[in-house]
């Protein structure tokens, strides 16, 4: 028997197959998609090393790389271009590996020698340096749609605490070239990692999932985005695309979305994120931050206990009992009215009614002169007081305590008895219970589980008025802050631990969780494991899914990743849509390009700087970009690879490269984001810059920087007037040209073309040309002595094309 | 895929590879009425039934129990609150204008007012988003990004979507007028029009150091190298975009300047919007289009100003006044000026209000019971201009200015039509991200052709 879920999935696999019709007969007996019978679809074919073609012996073929490009543009009857100049190949690769340029020694070294083996030398260096894991990790970073805050929120604290952890994270895995499965791995269940292997920095790994915008606190989109960053970041999968529906292409079922939900759902962060060190550190910093840090939490517990202590004063007791006195005769809404008139909370106030309603019933001691005085008539008050008093000192039904205070006299009124009650109930409380029974007869009116003022401090948060809560989360968010922007504060991870017991999920029909629909178990996608998967069995099912997703017979991860490199290095991916690899997504013109790599990167132990060389040292990687009439005709597009691109630098590595020909960048590594000032005299790497994913500054936006509110496959690359003011008018540009020229390197140069030299090895990274030193001569004409000329000069250089791109 | 995706997904595609530039102007999908649009943003949510949408039994109820179904809003509301304000007809189309709006009554035969406006929920974040960007919850790009995409903007020295708010933001910030999946340059450059300083209205327009003659010295070299080099390099196009946007930037220091200069208006003009912010913002506006800026957004002011649950009546009128004369003032204007044809004026809130009292509620009012609480069931906006028509009343609320009763316009649909009078088909304006065709209707919206002139 097919039930209505097999043909579901089978019509899913039809979809896969490419058919465009299909009837429920052909459904049942199609299979999925793995299992049996090879895919379809390309991308979720296994990976498998192709052979490496043979190729002419006359051609030019520095390793399997060019084998594999060289066939297809033979076949066109192309070839590669002439090999780049040394200096341009230098600049290209330092920018594609540390995305900063070379320094002048750099390059008078690298013109000197420019052989084969000095190249690998260069490439060596640089995989080497700190300064790779931090080009590398910030490409990661868009993937990871990192920032340093969580979006929109109503009140809290919007700044994320700790979500540099997680950006130096990637950055150290980078550059110790940790694996990049235990890299996937750890970045969706660094818990388990940490715990596996002691290492407890994998906790900050996790921020890949946890820092994203959070939609204030709604846990469906906040999941949502989770399983979205990491679809589509590790396999190319849309998996977001099945929140509401089947996924209206790809083989993937809404239930399978909510078999991923599920994994989230049942993991939460903890309240107390942990310490990235198994103590915090023993340092004065430290200890000067964890002083300042109790003192902010104390300010915010002491303000609640303050309400709290006066819901048991004598003159609170007294105002509530005299309020339930004047109100007695109102209906409830009126009540609660009076209640907020006198400034005293609404619910404790219904306590106290409800309360003493109680002790009316059950005849309590304490409250029995109150109800018999609260039956006296007001006008009678003054012939029944005094009687009644009397009557009630001697009486054993009334509390011995108030026995002794009635013996004194009468009330003047019901709210002289209320302060007496509140004066007697006061004296008597305390934390720990009595002794003496009647007197924690009287404590336990104020104390006692369910009495009308004994709220724990989360019940008294909710009691609280607006204006109150509102200083309350203020309270809080100061130190949340101060937890964010103290030097002091210890590193921790923005991490996800499994819930105690776990969520079996159910599908919400049309994406909306008031519909709650099938329960699914969980476990991972049909479509990359097959209909024989078991659903996940430990805790939450992360570290499974992890597992899943970084293994080896994954079709997918392998692929992405390799594609995602090509991309950076080549100005355009393989795979022409970076993050989906889905049905729709047509093979790129070199698949058997792309499998070599990806299966060799998975067998040569999954090492990005190993796949760095392979790409950067071969010939394809080190053609001149210049255009060819042969090309132009064949391949316009130059997806074969008859040329080199040009490439334009990002933000990051224009303005790091500002600050790197200047002389001032400080290459201070890691730790807290930095704002982006106004006065430009920031001196770190735009790694370091604050990302604000609320208000992300205009010269982020400008700059065409990774849309910080969702996974970010690939930069647009917009040309727009305001990037020229920038670099025209900010002052940061006239800071790094000052810099350069008030630099005693410059200084001691007296001859103009000296001084022009030095520039152009600095920023462009050669030696200027007779007419370039022509163009100099003409600007500096008559103020060549002139220090702001100079820096005009410098500043119109940093504006250049040349500045801006690599060949 | 059909027709949909050829339009402007492709198209960026196409002109990202070809280094061309994202506001290079661009032809719509069929011939739109409207060029431009300015959309005036009475953030916090208006009144409808004290404003553009006079309710009598409302007054004839007024301080008793609204004798129909009491719908949910954010808090409790109690009996209907007549409008302390009168109402009287205008022009020839006849059409009721409350006391506080005369100005924008002056002009009403040019309006077309809605009174059947509904969006979803009744609090202002999600409503904001949904007004701006079409959905409530998750990042997507603004109206504005939508329509810069779409069409480019006709004078690059400018950015081609404006955001105006005097004083600080609106609440949501600048998710207001982001562009989320669009490239960042179709986000709106958001404007403090409290500041009067060019430098401080846009950045990066002045060189503190260089003057006029030594910035044309450097312009002159950098030209001079960057087209050697582009020689060199086969005149690659996209460098020779870049090289020609350090032009417009040096053109964009002038024009820029000279945009939000209003003093550069005759005193006559000045005079006509009105001393004050509301004045200024809206004199700048529609010196922006006139300059071709695609889409401007003015706010009237930093968090929500219009959300008056108390006071109302005070709050109501003066909120009006500071901006009545003004948007009187900028419908002649581009009247007189044959603007108001190509460009549409949109007014309205993210919301209206309850036409019930809003009851006290601790902390979150003052308690004065003389205001209003936030209403998504049915709520006013108009359009003028742009192909919208003028003089005429589309839809009704219920008797009492609750809910949108006849013929109701969902958020979407209004996104819809005005995609609509710019030359769009609203399902086909689509951009391609995360394996799907993203609109700025998503899966809803239709073109409410009586709108339409």
């Amino acid at each position: 028997m097919i039930c209505v879920r097999d043909i579901k999935a089978g019509l899913l696999a039809v979809a896969a197959l490419g058919l465009t019709a299909a009837t429920p007969s052909l459904a049942g007996t199609t299979d999925v998609s793995t299992a049996g019978a090879e895919p379809k679809h390309w991308a979720f074919r296994p990976v498998r090393a192709p052979k490496i073609p043979d190729v002419d012996t006359g051609a030019r073929i520095g390793g399997a790389v060019d084998a594999f490009v060289w066939r297809e543009l033979a076949e066109q009857g192309l070839d590669f271009g002439s090999p780049a100049r040394p200096e341009r190949w230098l600049r290209r690769v330092y920018f594609d590996l540390v995305g900063l340029p070379p320094a002048p020694e750099d390059v008078e070294r690298f013109l000197a020698d420019s052989s084969p083996a000095a190249r690998e030398r260069v490439v060596d260096t640089l995989l080497a340096s700190p300064r790779y894991g931090e080009r590398w990790g910030r490409h990661w970073l868009d993937v990871a749609r990192y920032a340093d805050n969580k979006g929109y929120v109503f009140e809290e604290e919007r700044k994320f605490p700790y979500a540099y952890s997680y950006r130096d994270w990637v950055v150290r895995s980078l550059n110790e070239d940790l694996p990049y499965d235990r890299f996937v791995l750890a970045q969706i269940a660094g818990d388990s990692v940490a715990e596996e292997t002691g290492d407890r920095s994998a906790y900050a790994a996790m921020g890949f999932l946890t820092l994203g915008r959070r939609f204030l606190n709604r846990e469906p989109d906040i999941i949502d985005d989770r399983i979205d960053v990491m679809s589509r970041g590790f396999m190319g999968l849309t998996v977001a695309c099945a929140r509401c529906h089947d996924h209206k292409f790809d083989p993937i079922p809404i239930e399978d979305y909510y078999s991923l939900y599920g994994v989230f759902a049942s993991s939460e962060e903890p309240d107390e994120l942990p310490l990235l060190t198994e103590e915090p550190p023993a340092t004065a910093e430290y200890a000067v931050f964890a002083a300042g840090l109790r003192e902010r939490e104390e300010k915010s517990e002491r303000y609640l206990k303050e309400r709290e202590d006066r819901l048991r004063s004598a003159e609170g007791v007294a105002a509530y009992l005299q309020l339930c006195y004047e109100g007695r005769d109102l209906p409830e809404e009126a009540f609660q009215s009076e209640a907020q008139k006198r400034k005293l909370y609404q619910r404790i106030a219904e306590r106290w009614r409800r309360y003493l309603a109680e002790t009316a019933e059950r005849n309590d001691p304490v409250f029995a002169a109150w109800h018999a005085f609260a039956g006296i008539e007001t006008q009678a008050w003054n012939v029944r007081a005094a009687e009644k008093a009397a009557e009630l000192a001697e009486s054993e039904s009334a509390h011995p305590a108030l026995r002794v205070e009635l013996r004194k006299g009468a009330p003047a009124s019901m709210a002289e008895l209320a302060q007496l009650y509140g004066r007697v109930l006061a004296e008597a409380d305390a934390e720990q219970a009595h002794a003496d029974g009647e007197r924690e007869d009287l404590r336990s009116v104020l104390r006692a589980e369910g009495a009308p003022a004994a709220v724990s401090s989360r019940e008294l948060y909710r009691l609280l008025n607006t204006p109150e809560q509102q200083e309350v989360r203020r309270l809080r968010r100061e130190a949340e802050e101060y937890r964010a922007v103290s030097e002091g504060a210890p590193p921790r991870g923005m991490a996800l631990v499994d819930r105690k017991s776990s969520v079996d999920p159910v599908v919400f029909e049309r994406g909306d969780s008031r519909r709650p629909g099938d329960r699914v178990p969980r476990q991972f996608l049909e479509a990359l494991s097959g209909p024989e998967r078991t659903p996940f069995g430990k805790g939450s099912g992360r570290r499974e899914l992890a597992e899943a997703i970084a293994d080896e017979a994954n079709p997918l991860t392998a692929r992405v990743l390799v594609n995602r490199v090509w991309q950076h290095h080549f100005g355009a991916p393989l795979v022409e849509s970076p993050s989906d690899f889905g049905v729709r997504t047509p093979p790129p013109a070199q698949p058997e390009l792309l499998d070599y790599l990806a299966a060799r990167f998975m067998a040569e132990g999954w090492s990005l700087k190993a796949l760095h060389r392979w790409i950067i040292l071969s010939e394809v990687y080190g053609q001149s970009s210049d255009d060819r009439a042969d090309g132009m005709e064949k391949d316009p597009e130059n997806r074969l690879y008859w040329k080199f691109a040009r490439k334009r630098l990002e933000f990051e590595a224009l303005r790091d490269a500002m600050l790197q020909s200047s002389g001032r960048l400080d290459d201070r590594m890691g730790g807290r984001p930095e704002e982006l000032r106004d006065d430009g005299r920031e001196r770190r790497r735009t790694l370091y810059t604050f990302i604000d994913r609320q208000n992300l500054p205009g010269v982020f936006r400008t700059f065409d920087f990774a849309n910080p509110d969702a996974h970010s496959p690939r930069r647009a690359e917009t040309t727009a007037p305001q990037q020229a003011l920038y670099l025209m008018n900010h002052p940061f540009a006239a800071k790094q040209a000052e810099s350069l020229v008030s630099s005693p390197d410059f200084q001691t140069l007296g001859l103009l073309e000296e001084r022009v030299r030095l520039i152009y090895l600095r920023l462009l990274g050669r030696e200027p040309e007779g007419f370039e030193l022509g163009t100099a001569e003409a600007f500096l004409e008559g103020r060549s002595e002139d220090d702001a000329a100079w820096r005009g000069y410098v500043q119109a250089l940093y504006c250049t094309n040349e500045f801006a791109f690599t060949d | 895929m059909g027709i949909g995706s050829l339009a402007a997904g492709d198209l960026l595609r196409n002109a990202a590879a070809a280094g061309a530039q994202p506001w290079e102007a661009r032809e719509p999908q069929f011939r739109g009425r409207a060029k431009h649009v300015i959309h005036l943003f009475m953030n916090g949510g208006p009144s409808q039934v004290d404003t553009f949408d006079p309710k009598p039994e409302l007054t004839r109820y007024d301080g008793r129990t609204i004798p129909m179904k009491s719908m949910r809003t954010e808090r409790p509301t109690g009996a209907a609150l007549a409008s302390p304000f009168s109402f009287q007809r205008y022009g020839q189309s006849g059409i009721e204008v409350s006391e506080i709006f005369p100005n924008v009554a002056s002009c009403i035969d040019d309006i077309c007012v809605i009174r059947s406006m509904k969006a979803d929920v009744p609090n202002h974040e999600p409503s904001l988003m949904l007004m701006n960007t079409g959905e409530a919850r998750l990042v997507r790009p603004s109206m504005g990004s939508w329509v810069t995409y779409g069409l480019g903007t006709e004078n690059s020295n400018l950015p081609g979507f404006i955001s105006m708010c005097p004083g600080g933001y609106p609440i949501q910030e600048s998710q207001n007028w982001q562009s989320a999946f669009l490239p960042g340059s179709y986000q709106g450059t958001y404007i403090d029009t409290s500041h009067t300083d060019v430098e401080k209205l846009v950045e990066n327009i002045r060189n503190r150091e260089a003057g006029g003659a030594e910035q044309q010295r450097r312009l002159d070299l950098l030209q001079e190298l960057n087209r050697s080099h582009w020689e060199q390099r086969q005149r690659d196009a996209r460098l020779e975009t870049r090289l020609q946007s350090f032009e417009l930037a040096y053109r964009m220091q002038v024009d820029a300047t000279d945009a939000f200069d209003t003093s550069r208006e005759p005193e006559s003009v000045r005079r006509m919007y009105g001393e004050g912010v509301q004045g200024r913002q809206l004199l700048v506006a529609r010196r922006l289009v006139e300059r071709g800026v695609r889409f401007v957004q003015v706010w009237h002011g930093p968090g929500q100003p219009w959300d008056n649950h108390d006071d109302l009546e005070v709050n109501h009128r003066r909120l009006a006044g500071e901006c009545d004369q003004a948007i009187g003032a900028l419908l002649r204007d581009l009247k007189q000026r044959g603007m108001l044809e190509e460009t549409l004026v949109l007014w309205g809130g993210e919301f209206g209000r309850t036409p019930a009292v809003e009851l006290p509620k601790p902390g979150s009012n003052a308690g004065k019971i003389n205001g209003r609480d936030h209403n998504h069931y049915g709520f006013t906006v108009w359009m003028a201009g742009g192909g919208s028509r003028g003089g005429t009343v589309y839809g009704a609320t219920d008797p009492f200015g609750f809910a949108a009763a006849q013929n109701p316009v969902h958020v979407h649909d209004l996104h819809a039509t005005i995609l609509h009078l710019l030359g769009f088909d609203h399902e086909k304006l689509t951009y391609r991200y995360a394996g799907r065709d993203f609109r700025l209707t998503d899966v809803h919206g239709r073109v409410v052709q009586e709108l339409l002139a």
